[in-house]
């Protein structure tokens, strides 16, 4: 504002002057004062509404920042959710980790089961082949120890036979040459004498009959049955003579084998049953032959004599073993051995059926392909 | 026959069997001279001779038991049968041995007979009776060994 001093008059115009310049100025203040009213209330408006908007900015901000906080809340629930879950995580992780681990202990233990079972099976078949080598090694020294006492049965035997004629021969000489010095009981104990050496010279000869099929080498040659049954009927008939036996020889098939054995084995089966049937004065003697399914034959001889007890069947066979008393049938209980030692050379098998007083039937079966058997 | 007697030639270790031999040919009326022989070596020296002695002259027939002491009764036959001038002599094995090997063995080396000595005594009396009565009265003798040379033979 700009003040100039009024003229003096001059003075009243002057103070006029000045009065009227006051009071422009004066208004000039108001008008200002006015303006920066206006400005203030604008201000103070604008101050308002600043603060309104700050106000509502702050209350945003708080809804923010509370909204912040559910945020952090959830944040925080969510970190604790997920720590949790971590910690499931890591839980199940360790359950894992030890089924994985229980899992490689019993794969583990499986493998080392498998190992073992691999093992203790390598062993068993070590221990088998020992095994086998030592039965084949044991087989073969007992066949061996059974050859050398089978030969040595068959060189006892032979040596045995000339001091057994030597005693029956010279009782027998005693007998026949100087029978007037004997007194009747001396010619009677040279006649046990004999009988004696009689006997013993026929277990010798069994003996070595017996050793003889164990030792000799077997043929394979086709085998007419029929024609070596009839020719050791024909053998036998000297054995028959004066008796009725009736003599039924079937149709038999040929077999394959050692024809002088079992020429043997026929001749054996007959005097049997010429023997067995020996208590009648009549007889039935019954030869024939079965085919088996596998090709085999099963020969048989049937009489009907005095038969025997099945439960001594097992013993027929063996050599030496007699069912009856000399006295009823003479013998030494050879004859069946030897068949069945005959048979068994071919692969074949014997077999005995018959009941006391019911005759007896005995079988022996020869397979397709006879095994030899050394 | 001939008129020669036959001389019999009896090889056999065992004397009871020499004996019941000798008796058994007797009771076959087999009255002929009898040599026996009671090992192999004996039977050799009787046969072939040696720095000792000479052969004997040689008989007609042997009867040659197979198991022998010292030369056995195959060793014997062998010989005898490679010999030129007794090769033809009749050779009757008489033996205990009923081994298939024995019985070819024998032939093989030119036995004219092979007979089983039985265990019976009268078996054997028959069989050894049947033996003498052939080959000294059934049976015709080659020429005397003696009369042999290996030209004249087959």
């Amino acid at each position: 504002m700009s003040r100039e001093p009024a003229p003096a008059g001059p003075l009243a115009a002057g103070l006029g002057a000045a009065l009227l310049n006051l009071l422009a100025d004066a208004q000039e203040e108001r008008s200002r004062l006015t303006q920066t009213q206006h400005a203030m209330v604008n201000i103070l408006h604008d101050a308002h509404e600043a603060s309104a908007r700050s106000l509502s900015g702050q209350r945003a901000m708080a809804n923010l920042l509370a909204d912040g906080a559910t945020e952090r809340d959830r944040l925080t629930d969510t970190q604790r959710a997920v720590t949790n879950l971590l910690a499931d995580a890591h839980a199940q992780q360790g359950q894992l980790s030890a089924m994985q681990s229980a899992l490689l202990n019993i794969l583990g233990d499986t493998e080392a089961e498998r190992a073992a079972r691999e093992r203790a099976q390598a062993e068993v078949q070590v221990l088998n082949r020992e095994l086998e080598s030592r039965v084949a090694q044991r087989t073969a020294d007992l066949s061996s120890a059974n050859r050398d006492l089978e030969q040595f049965s068959y060189n006892v035997s032979h040596n045995l036979r000339s001091p057994a004629r030597a005693i029956q021969g010279f009782a027998t000489l005693l007998l026949s040459e100087h029978k007037a010095e004997l007194t009747p009981e001396g010619r009677h104990f040279a006649e046990q004498i004999v009988e004696g050496g009689r006997e013993m010279g026929v277990l010798i000869d069994g003996l070595i009959n017996l050793a003889h099929v164990a030792q000799e080498p077997l043929r394979r040659e086709a085998v007419d049955m029929e024609r070596l049954a009839e020719a050791a009927w024909q053998n036998l008939r000297p054995a028959a003579t004066g008796r009725d036996i009736a003599f039924h020889l079937g149709t038999l098939p040929p077999s394959a084998g050692d024809a002088r054995l079992l020429g043997q084995v026929w001749a054996a089966l007959l005097e049997n049953a010429v023997k067995f049937t020996s208590s009648h004065a009549t007889g039935r003697i019954e030869v024939g032959a079965l085919r088996e399914a596998d090709g085999g034959v099963t020969y048989f001889v049937r009489d009907d004599g005095v038969g025997f007890d099945p439960k001594h069947a097992g013993k027929l066979f063996q050599p030496f073993e007699r069912l009856h008393s000399h006295a009823e049938f003479p013998g030494v209980g050879v004859g069946l051995a030897l068949v069945a030692r005959i048979v068994e050379r071919h692969g074949g098998s014997v077999r005995a059926e018959g009941a006391p007083g019911e005759g007896a039937t005995f079988s022996f079966t020869i397979p397709k392909r006879p095994e030899v058997t050394p | 026959m001939t008129d020669h007697t036959v001389r019999i030639l009896l090889v056999e270790d065992n004397p009871r069997d020499v004996e019941l031999t000798l008796h058994a040919l007797l009771k076959a009326n087999v009255t002929n001279p009898v040599d026996v022989a009671r090992d192999g070596e004996e039977a050799m020296r009787y046969l072939f001779g040696d720095e000792r002695a000479p052969a004997r002259s040689p008989p007609d027939i042997v009867i040659l038991d197979l198991k022998l002491p010292k030369v056995s009764g195959l060793e014997i036959l062998e010989r005898l049968k490679a010999d030129p001038s007794l090769g033809r002599i009749p050779v009757v094995v008489l033996t205990a041995s009923r081994e298939e090997r024995d019985l070819h063995r024998s032939y093989e080396h030119g036995a004219n007979s092979f007979l089983v000595k039985p265990v019976d005594i009268g078996e054997f009396m028959r069989v050894v009776g049947a033996l003498g009565m052939y080959w000294t009265a059934v049976n015709h003798p080659p020429p005397a060994a003696t009369h042999v040379t290996p030209a004249a033979g087959r």
